[in-house]
């Protein structure tokens, strides 16, 4: 009554409430007795419960290992999980190569190679002559593809401790001493000349250890210079020594696979220069330069799409090249779907670029005109990338978009660069886009963008758009053509 | 008898029998048997008193049933009285449907032909009435239990919580969870049948003796 709340409440009626006979009710024993057992019947059962996942948790070696080592279970667990932690970092840093941790500015020393542009005069002209007697390609391409994946670039000092004899009884048979010092060659031991490059990933360093190689032929040459003309001489037996044992045993497996392809190549070779061959190479250097080109189809681990190639004009050193393009370009169309597999067979080529680009295995979509008023087939794994329609080229913070119209050169000047560029691919989840002096191409058709051509100081990135195949493909140039392509491009740029 | 937890209300009480403390529950259901046993008693009408023992048992194991679910006011929640007369008026409920008791809400058969004081005179066998005579208001209880048993089960169920366990009527709209108005509606209407039955005691309790 004096609560609002309990205005409807009636003294009276509370009170005769209180006095009801059933006021004083109260539950049988019995009913007491069923109800605070099953109450607490209930909460043993909860009890049991809640205890048993905490025996289940900790195991009793655990225990016991605890009771004896430590006071807490907590502490040896971890002790466990921190030994598991270190174990994960050092398989992760043994997996990584270390030469890849290297700072840029470690990597980025000036290059050896390009300072040797020219053939020594007293190269073994003979020989190499007659090695390239049909060779389109001048000894000036063959040096412009000098090392430049550097940091596995072999040391010219290795053709030093051999003897002449090594040096010049073939450009391949330098090939093998360098790459298995490389591979023993710790990474403090990596000297300015020798870092002439940066590699970015692992992916790509066979296709560079092979640029590598070819790179020597250019390089040695300055060595070669005192080196008599004693090209009769076999190669000595040293060269076959430092094959490793695993890898002579995967050699004598490799005919079935590389060796066929090879002896056509040799036929042809032998075929084109007999009488030089007959003159200064011996059955020994024959089967050395079996040997290594094994070993070269073995490092890039499929044989190459030239072997159907009828091309007899080639050079050995051109054959490696093509034969490493050939293997990545049947890589990327195997993960490329924009790539035609039907015309992946080679035909005979009429030309120089016909061959190159039916080497790489994949459908010649368009033609490009180069500056020197030939037309050069686009190379496959970009071969999307020859339609765009306009163009957007950021240089040094610099923006500019020219059409097609505007940048007439711009396909060439690509052209050229993939021309000149070991090719591979990568998986897009590694990629990371380099970020400093990087020339940034986007293209882009019917306002839709084709792709991103990234190029730093000499590799180039080019992610094409959609990425269904979720890869990057890239590619080294050469020092000097990379200087060539950013002096084109900054001409392209207004 | 438990008498560790005496001095803990209900609700801790509630809270330490959840926690695992069987005493805690034992404490609290002496506590609070009667008054339940009371409540399901009279809800459920002179009727369906002899299952009130039974409906007593079931409400307990609602109880115990539900331990997990009950939050105290500090968590939102509500007094142990109120959520434990909320399962006992479901309870209840759900037996007056079993018995098809639940649904008489608009027939009152004044049960005018039994005159109280007729009754307590031959009881009591008194001539002189004494307002506070226990036997007067045991008599009045009485008579009250029956207009009780006369109210539709809502009215009767929102009279005793007001009445027996002075809940306001806030506390009696989250018990039967029903809105504030209706529970005011309710109880007026409660009132007001229960008054014109019980005029006669009433009426001589408003007399001076």
């Amino acid at each position: 009554m004096k609560n609002p709340q309990h205005y409807w409440q009636d003294a009276r009626l509370k009170k005769a409430l209180a006095n009801a006979p059933d006021a004083q009710l109260m539950p049988s024993t019995a009913i007491r007795k069923t109800i605070i057992d099953a109450a607490c019947q209930v909460n043993q059962i909860k009890t049991v419960k809640a205890a048993r996942p905490t025996i289940r948790t900790v195991p009793n070696w655990l225990l016991r290992l605890n009771q004896y080592l430590f006071d807490s279970p907590s502490i040896s667990l971890t002790a466990i999980g921190s030994l598991l932690v270190i174990g994960c970092v050092a398989l992760l840093w043994s997996l990584n190569d270390p030469k890849e941790i290297l700072t840029q500015g470690d990597l980025l020393q000036p290059p050896v190679a390009a300072s040797t542009p020219v053939l020594p005069k007293e190269t073994p002209r003979q020989t190499q002559d007659q090695l390239r007697s049909d060779n389109r390609s001048t000894p000036h391409q063959d040096q412009v593809r000098a090392p430049v994946s550097s940091v596995e670039t072999p040391q010219p000092l290795i053709v030093d401790k051999k003897s002449d004899t090594e040096i010049t009884s073939s450009q391949e048979a330098i090939i093998t001493k360098p790459r298995l010092e490389d591979k023993k060659r710790p990474s403090q031991e990596i000297t300015p000349s020798s870092n002439q490059g940066h590699t970015s990933s692992r992916s790509k360093k066979t296709v560079d250890q092979n640029r590598t190689d070819k790179s020597q032929n250019a390089i040695p040459t300055a060595s070669k210079k005192e080196v008599p003309a004693n090209l009769t001489q076999a190669p000595p037996k040293p060269t076959e020594q430092e094959v490793e044992p695993p890898l002579q045993q995967q050699i004598a497996t490799l005919p079935i696979q590389s060796q066929e392809p090879m002896s056509g190549i040799q036929g042809q070779m032998q075929g084109a220069s007999s009488d030089a061959q007959k003159q200064t190479v011996t059955q020994d250097k024959q089967k050395n330069m079996e040997l290594n080109k094994s070993r070269e189809s073995l490092t890039i681990d499929v044989p190459a799409n030239t072997s159907t190639s009828k091309n007899t004009r080639m050079s050995s050193s051109k054959m490696t090249e093509i034969s490493l393009f050939g293997q990545d370009a049947a890589s990327s169309n195997a993960t490329n779907p924009m790539i035609d597999h039907d015309s992946m067979s080679t035909t005979e080529g009429t030309n120089q670029s016909d061959f190159e680009a039916s080497s790489f295995g994949a459908t010649v979509t368009n033609d490009v005109a180069l500056l020197d008023g030939t037309t050069e087939k686009f190379l496959p794994p970009i071969a999307h990338l020859s339609q765009w329609d306009c163009v957007e080229i950021q240089q040094r913070g610099v923006i500019s978009a020219l059409t097609r119209s505007q940048s007439k050169e711009l396909p060439a000047l690509i052209a050229r660069m993939f021309k000149t560029t070991a090719i591979t691919q990568q998986p897009l989840a590694r990629f990371t886009p380099p970020k400093t002096d990087v020339i940034l191409l986007r293209f882009f058709e019917k306002q839709r963008l084709s792709g991103t051509l990234y190029i730093d100081r000499v590799n180039w990135f080019f992610v094409p758009q959609p990425n269904l195949a979720q890869t990057v493909i890239t590619g080294t140039l050469t020092v000097q053509d990379a200087e060539h392509l950013k002096e084109k491009l900054q001409h392209l740029s207004p | 008898m438990p008498t560790v937890h005496d001095h803990l209300s209900n609700e801790e009480l509630m809270i330490a029998y959840v926690c695992g403390d069987n005493t805690a529950f034992e404490t609290l259901y002496t506590r609070n048997e009667s008054i339940l046993l009371r409540f399901i008693h009279r809800t459920l009408g002179t009727a369906l008193s002899a299952q009130s023992e039974e409906v007593f048992q079931d409400v307990w194991m609602r109880i115990i049933s539900a331990r997990s679910s009950y939050r105290p006011p500090q968590a939102n929640g509500a007094l142990w009285k109120t959520w434990a007369f909320a399962i006992a008026h479901y309870a209840c409920i759900d037996r007056l449907r079993a018995q098809n008791k639940y649904v008489d809400v608009h027939t009152n058969s004044t049960d005018q032909d039994n005159d109280p004081l007729e009754w307590i005179q031959a009881e009591l066998g008194q001539t002189q009435r004494s307002s506070e005579d226990e036997s007067y208001w045991r008599a009045a209880g009485g008579q009250l239990l029956k207009c009780l048993d006369k109210l539709p089960q809502e009215q009767r169920s929102v009279f005793i919580i007001h009445h027996e366990e002075d809940n306001s009527i806030e506390e009696i709209a989250a018990v039967l969870n029903v809105p504030f108005e209706t529970v005011k509606s309710r109880l007026r209407y409660a009132m007001k049948k229960l008054r014109h039955c019980m005029q006669n005691y009433l009426g001589e309790l408003g007399k001076p003796s």
